[in-house]
């Protein structure tokens, strides 16, 4: 009798976060799944049934599909420059440099911003009348460089990407400096009493010893770069064109503006599945390592 | 376990305690919510409710958000049914249908039949569902109108001295406006810049959709009876290509939003803008000291066959929530803000030409407010909705990419086509 009722009181104190889970996570995964089949304005109760129309359509929206590949290639540039860039940075931080600790506090400032300052402040920045960038390189006598970035097709989607992995960055660093710090320093002084070099030390210490940190910010950098929407608003909406058209802001225009709110969906989870896939591959690809 | 028995018993003791408080307190006044997206004119907008507040007790709270986000706001609030008392209305008809079909706005003719004629009946029909309109709409008035306006070009006069152009005479046709603008680039003025990035830029183009094309081909266009390519919608697409070539784009202007482009107006920036009325207002909030610029209507297009129609029409207007717990208090005050001493206020502090037609003389506000009312009589009164609203979006993207010369007029008007199948 004693367990049940404790098993009852501890059921109790779950049963918040239990309705709270069901409330916002369960019940909308489950009614967005079922929208997806749906013809609907998302005003009106006027709900058409289409079985699978929404999904078949979407492998045939060329603007999906250049959104999709615009998401890939900002996950490609992030994963590389971005977290190489973080990866330094903990590097640097965590070797003992002075100011370690304000160095901790000033790269984390950009992820805590939000994505539409962030992009106020970069299409400041970027802007081709009197932005910084024009300015900076008329003084460092390089005007013929200057261009309106983020209207330029050849650049947009680049300058897009440049914004969103200064405000990733300090992401990265912080999860990558956690990882290095958890490398037990034993490690690397009886490496130096073998003789070992940095470099070795680097490639036979550092990366084996990260590599579930590694794994963890490879599969946060993609999911964040795949679901990138705020910074996109302010700095493009999407254009010149489709160039910097990016998944989640295609549901959003397709939901808001096309008044296609069913389509809105499948195209939420078709996202979602692919993000699903990229993340158990990228763990499986860990096991197998 | 009666001790957490009681521990719940007591919370639950607490949140009732909280709950009836709230109630009670919330009993004592009448509050009212009313979303708006008048960036200029919220302070103004917030004195009149104190203003109505100190006469009957009742509280008008004006929260104010971003223009071009609105629409996405209002039908998110729709579906979760969190709409505030009143909001100002975006889109005319199209999107007003959709929020009367699902029951989320008011029809208003009972509620102001003994006063709707303080306004003009050409601005009340655009907020006016009829029985056979195909709307499928409950006939009746769904929209309260506090002004009016028209979009048309505006230059600075100052920048206009300096390229060596007569600073009173604005271009009259195409092929002059075509013309200033070399002759201001030229000079190293930045010519002309508009929100190609966002909604503006396709109004720009549309006196000329009208001139090109004629009401009844425009219509049938949009509607998907006949293709934009037979229609001759490229010929209105190669007007970006003529200014494109003088260079009489801003760097930039393709993906700019028309707040980035009133702000380098109002900063003597740029020589020419495509903007609403309401501008007038906008630029005296961001420079208060600019103010040698005019207006002009589209310069003429020789070559063209119809007259050039701009957009306009009832500009800020409200709509009343159908669940809203102060639907008559709403209205009290929607009557009230719209009254002949309100309205007057309204007018000369925004610069905008306020919807009640007993009001002050607009044209004794200034002579760019004056010049705008002008153009009220050459306003279009009807421009249906594309078939697939996508096509919008193909036109707003393509008209960037032809600007920066990614695409041809006839590439884009193509796209439109499939778009609108």
């Amino acid at each position: 009798m004693r367990k049940f009722i404790d098993k009852i009181e501890n059921f109790i104190f779950v049963i918040p976060a239990l309705a709270f889970f069901i409330t916002f996570s369960i019940y909308p995964l489950f009614k967005t799944f079922q929208m997806s089949f749906y013809q609907w304005d998302g005003i009106t109760k006027n709900m058409i049934f289409v079985g699978f129309k929404n999904y078949i359509d979407a492998f045939k929206d060329p603007i999906w599909l250049k959104s999709i590949k615009n998401g890939f290639i900002l996950s490609f540039l992030a994963l590389i420059f971005m977290n190489s860039i973080a990866f330094l940075l903990a590097i640097l931080v965590n070797s003992g440099i002075k100011g370690a600790k304000f160095y901790r506090v000033i790269f984390y400032i950009p992820p805590i911003l939000s994505g539409i300052v962030v992009g106020y402040i970069w299409k400041w920045i970027y802007d081709p009348n009197f932005g910084i960038l024009n300015g900076l390189l008329d003084i460092l006598n390089l005007s013929h460089f200057k261009r309106p970035w983020l209207s330029d097709v050849n650049t947009a989607l680049i300058s897009v990407s440049i914004a969103s992995m200064w405000q990733g960055v300090g992401g990265s660093f912080i999860l990558f400096l956690a990882g290095l710090q958890g490398i037990p320093e034993d490690l690397f002084e009886a490496s130096r009493v073998d003789g070992a070099t940095f470099w070795q030390q680097f490639f036979y210490i550092t990366i084996p010893l990260m590599s579930r940190t590694l794994m963890i910010v490879s599969i946060l950098t993609i999911l964040g770069a795949m679901q990138l929407l705020t910074i996109v608003i302010p700095l493009t909406n999407g254009g010149p064109g489709f160039e910097t058209e990016v998944p989640a802001l295609r549901i959003y225009k397709e939901a808001f503006s096309s008044y296609k709110f069913g389509y809105a969906t499948a195209l939420s989870v078709l996202l979602g599945i692919m993000l699903f896939i990229i993340s158990l591959i990228q763990i499986k690809l860990r096991k197998v390592d | 376990m009666r001790r957490l028995l009681g521990k719940i018993l007591g919370i639950v003791l607490v949140l009732t305690i909280v709950l009836v408080l709230s109630v009670s307190y919330g009993k004592e006044t009448v509050k009212i919510t009313i979303w708006h997206y008048l960036n200029d004119r919220d302070k103004l907008l917030k004195t009149l409710a104190t203003q109505y507040y100190l006469k009957t007790g009742v509280r008008v709270e004006f929260q104010l958000y971003s223009g071009d986000q609105m629409g996405a706001k209002i039908r998110a609030a729709a579906q979760a049914r969190t709409l505030p008392d009143a909001w100002t209305g975006v889109g005319l008809k199209g999107d007003l249908s959709k929020l009367a079909q699902a029951g989320n706005i008011l029809n208003l003719t009972p509620y102001i039949k003994d006063w709707v004629s303080r306004f003009p009946e050409n601005i009340v029909a655009q907020v006016t569902f009829t029985k056979d309109d195909g709307f499928n709409v409950e006939p009746g008035t769904y929209g309260i109108p506090l002004d009016v306006n028209n979009m048309q070009f505006l230059y600075n006069k100052d920048l206009f001295k300096k390229a060596g152009l007569d600073p009173n005479k604005p271009p009259k046709t195409w092929n002059e406006f075509i013309e200033y603008g070399k002759k201001l680039k030229a000079a190293g003025i930045l010519p002309f810049a508009t929100g190609f990035g966002t909604w503006a830029g396709l109004t720009m183009i549309q006196p000329y959709e009208f001139a090109y094309l004629g009401e009844e081909k425009l219509n049938a266009a949009r509607m998907g009876k006949i293709t934009f390519k037979d229609a001759g919608y490229v010929k209105v697409l190669n007007l970006l290509v003529e200014m494109r070539d003088a260079g009489m784009f801003a760097p930039g202007t393709a993906t700019m939003d028309l707040p980035t482009a009133e702000q380098m107006f109002a900063n003597g920036q740029i020589a020419m803008i495509f903007d609403g009325s309401w501008a007038i207002g906008v630029f005296k909030m961001m420079n208060p000291n600019f103010k040698n610029y005019f207006v002009f209507f589209p310069p003429k297009d020789e070559r063209a066959s119809y007259q050039a129609l701009i957009p306009g029409g009832i500009g800020a207007y409200f709509v009343v929530n159908k669940d809203s717990k102060y639907i008559k208090e709403t209205i009290e005050f929607l009557k009230w803000l719209t009254d002949v001493p309100q309205q007057a206020k309204y007018a000369k502090e925004s610069f905008n030409l306020p919807a009640n037609k007993n009001t002050i003389d607009p044209r004794t506000l200034g002579p760019q407010i004056a010049e705008f009312v002008k153009g009220m009589d050459r306003v279009y009164s009807y421009l249906a909705p594309y078939k697939n609203p996508r096509t919008e979006e193909i036109l707003v993207k393509g008209m960037q990419l032809i600007i920066l010369g990614q695409k041809t007029p006839e590439e884009v008007v193509k796209e439109m086509d499939e778009a609108n199948k």
